[in-house]
């Protein structure tokens, strides 16, 4: 008897089914990673239809994406392509607001990283910051890294982060004030902000 | 730049970063880890010096030799029905043992236990020495797991003190695989003892096999006879606030061949044990190697160990299935066979040893 875990099928199989254009690919994807998309999706949005709509999506951008793409870890693809698709989403949605919830939260913590009127948005590209803030990430020790990306690339709550690594929420917290402090003084020695 | 545009650039963050994200802390495993076996190990520590302290505390009463002290039976052999062993030769050399829940087919604290082990066990027996009535193997130095047992398992046999190195401590032609446990499913607790060695509400006497098959309600399902060369040891009633049987020993001089026929009240803590005649996989032990231990599933190690059958589906066959020869050194390697059949509300049990299995077959037809 086929075990659950056999019934799933492999990232490669998968992306041979993109490659193939297959559509069986879409359902294999979501069959694997749709739940693990959806909880991206909700911790941003807080909205299940919009997080269905956001997870929908994903397999459709994936669908045009590979090939030419040939993504080496499948289910961070997916995530990128969620959460970039949610964060649009929220924009769009709530262009005059401040999102809601964790959202809200998350928002409200890195206003603080930028601080000041002097910021230099247009001195630099997006992408450019993406990898400043990558290299910053790296340079973190493991446990603040990892508490990081929970919060601020996965956006899960700090009570859920304190449970996975076994810490309070208030060690949590704390913790990430301090990285953030620490990202506000890189970000500046990038010049990133004046 | 604003917080929005930040948040967006952590979709930059390295994947190598994301994935290690997804692991549990190893901090916090080990946090865990630490914890609960910290927990268990305090566990075992507490359960250690308890264990061994109700040990020292009952080995060490001035009043009675180890051996003695909680013999509640007579000597075996003898005829009196005092059923007071407290001071008198019945004490010495018994097989006694610390289990708090004493029972019958244990393995003497060995688990688990195969046919391998009744024979060496046996070893310990000089065939020459008739063994006391005590001593008919049925008691336990280990504590017996709760809820296992069947009445029939529990002579009552048992004392408080450990059995002294060197004296017959043979038990268990009986238990093929398992720990087997105290008969009430429980009981752990030590025993209570009288002045005369017996636990409060209890009565033991050591009856004649006439008395015997004449008592009821246990009387007519006692084997009326042995087979030649075999002597009636030890007949012996038994009854407290948790036992109530009839047991009795027969062995035969110069072997280590030996029957024992212990009639109960049939409990619903047998329920689980007992059997149809279809399901051969729960009894027949030509199913499974030796050392059963290891090729008996474990869910079905305690039906296998002692099954029940209905009289009334109870052949020659089912029988023959039960019967298995061992050799091991120092034993005679006679047919052995052990399981108990119920006659209404009525089980007996057979643990038996160089017999033959159709004999025995009619034994228990006759008693139908």
């Amino acid at each position: 008897m086929e075990t659950e875990k056999e019934k799933v099928m492999t990232d490669d199989k998968i992306i041979a089914l993109f490659q193939q254009r297959n559509e069986r690919a879409i359902r294999e994807a979501c069959t694997k990673y749709g739940r693990y998309c959806f909880a991206i999706a909700e911790n941003i949005l807080h909205s299940r239809e919009d997080s269905e709509e956001c997870v929908n999506d994903t397999w459709f951008r994936a669908w045009r994406a590979i090939p030419p793409a040939h993504p080496a870890r499948l289910k961070l693809f997916f995530a990128r392509i969620t959460r970039n698709l949610s964060l649009t989403r929220l924009k769009a949605k709530n262009a005059d607001k401040r999102g809601s919830g964790e959202t809200a939260l998350i928002l409200d913590e890195l206003s603080e990283v930028l601080s000041g009127p002097e910021e230099v948005e247009s001195k630099y590209l997006a992408k450019e910051l993406a990898r400043a803030v990558n290299r910053f990430a790296c340079s973190l020790p493991e446990r603040e890294c990892n508490l990081f990306v929970r919060r601020y690339f996965y956006s899960e709550p700090i009570p859920v982060i304190a449970e996975r690594y076994g810490l309070t929420a208030r060690n949590v917290t704390v913790i990430l004030s301090r990285t953030r402090s620490r990202l506000r003084e890189y970000l500046k020695e990038e010049d990133f902000i004046v | 730049m604003n917080e929005f545009t930040l948040y967006e650039s952590m979709n930059g963050l390295d994947d190598r970063l994301l994935e290690r994200s997804e692991q549990k802390d190893g901090r916090l495993v080990a946090v865990r880890w630490k914890k609960w076996g910290g927990h268990a190990a305090c566990l075992c520590l507490l359960l250690a010096a308890a264990f061994t302290a109700s040990n020292l505390l009952l080995s060490s009463d001035p009043e009675k030799p180890p051996a003695e002290s909680g013999s509640y039976v007579a000597l075996a052999g003898q005829e009196s029905r005092t059923g007071d062993t407290d001071n008198g030769p019945a004490g010495t050399g018994n097989g006694v043992s610390a289990s708090p829940s004493p029972n019958i087919g244990d393995n003497n604290g060995r688990t688990p236990a195969s046919p391998d082990n009744p024979g060496s066990q046996d070893g310990n027996k000089s065939p020459s020495q008739p063994v006391p009535e005590e001593n008919d193997g049925e008691n336990s130095t280990s504590p017996a797991p709760s809820g296992q047992s069947s009445p029939e398992e529990n002579d009552g046999e048992n004392s408080t003190s450990p059995a002294p190195s060197g004296q017959d401590n043979k038990n268990d032609e009986g238990s093929l695989l398992i720990d087997s446990t105290t008969p009430n499913g429980g009981g752990s607790a030590v025993k209570e003892q009288t002045s005369n060695g017996l636990p409060p509400n209890a009565s033991g006497e050591t009856l004649t096999l006439a008395e015997a098959l004449a008592s009821e309600p246990f009387g007519p399902y006692l084997l009326p006879a042995a087979p030649s060369g075999f002597t009636a040891e030890s007949i012996r009633r038994y009854q407290d606030d948790n036992s109530n049987y009839l047991s009795g020993l027969w062995t035969k001089a110069g072997s280590y061949d030996e029957i024992r026929w212990t009639v109960s009240q049939y409990r619903d803590s047998d329920a689980f044990r007992v059997t149809s005649a279809e399901d051969v996989e729960n009894y027949d032990l030509s199913l499974y190697s030796i050392p059963l231990c290891d090729s008996v599933p474990q869910e079905l190690r305690q039906i296998v160990d002692q099954p029940i059958f209905y009289i009334d589906e109870l052949t020659q066959d089912v029988v023959d299935r039960r019967a298995y020869s061992l050799s091991d050194s120092g034993d005679t390697d006679g047919t052995r066979m052990n399981f108990s059949v119920l006659y209404g509300d009525i089980v007996v049990r057979v643990n038996a040893k160089g017999i033959d299995p159709e004999w025995l077959y009619e034994q228990l037809i006759r008693l139908k």
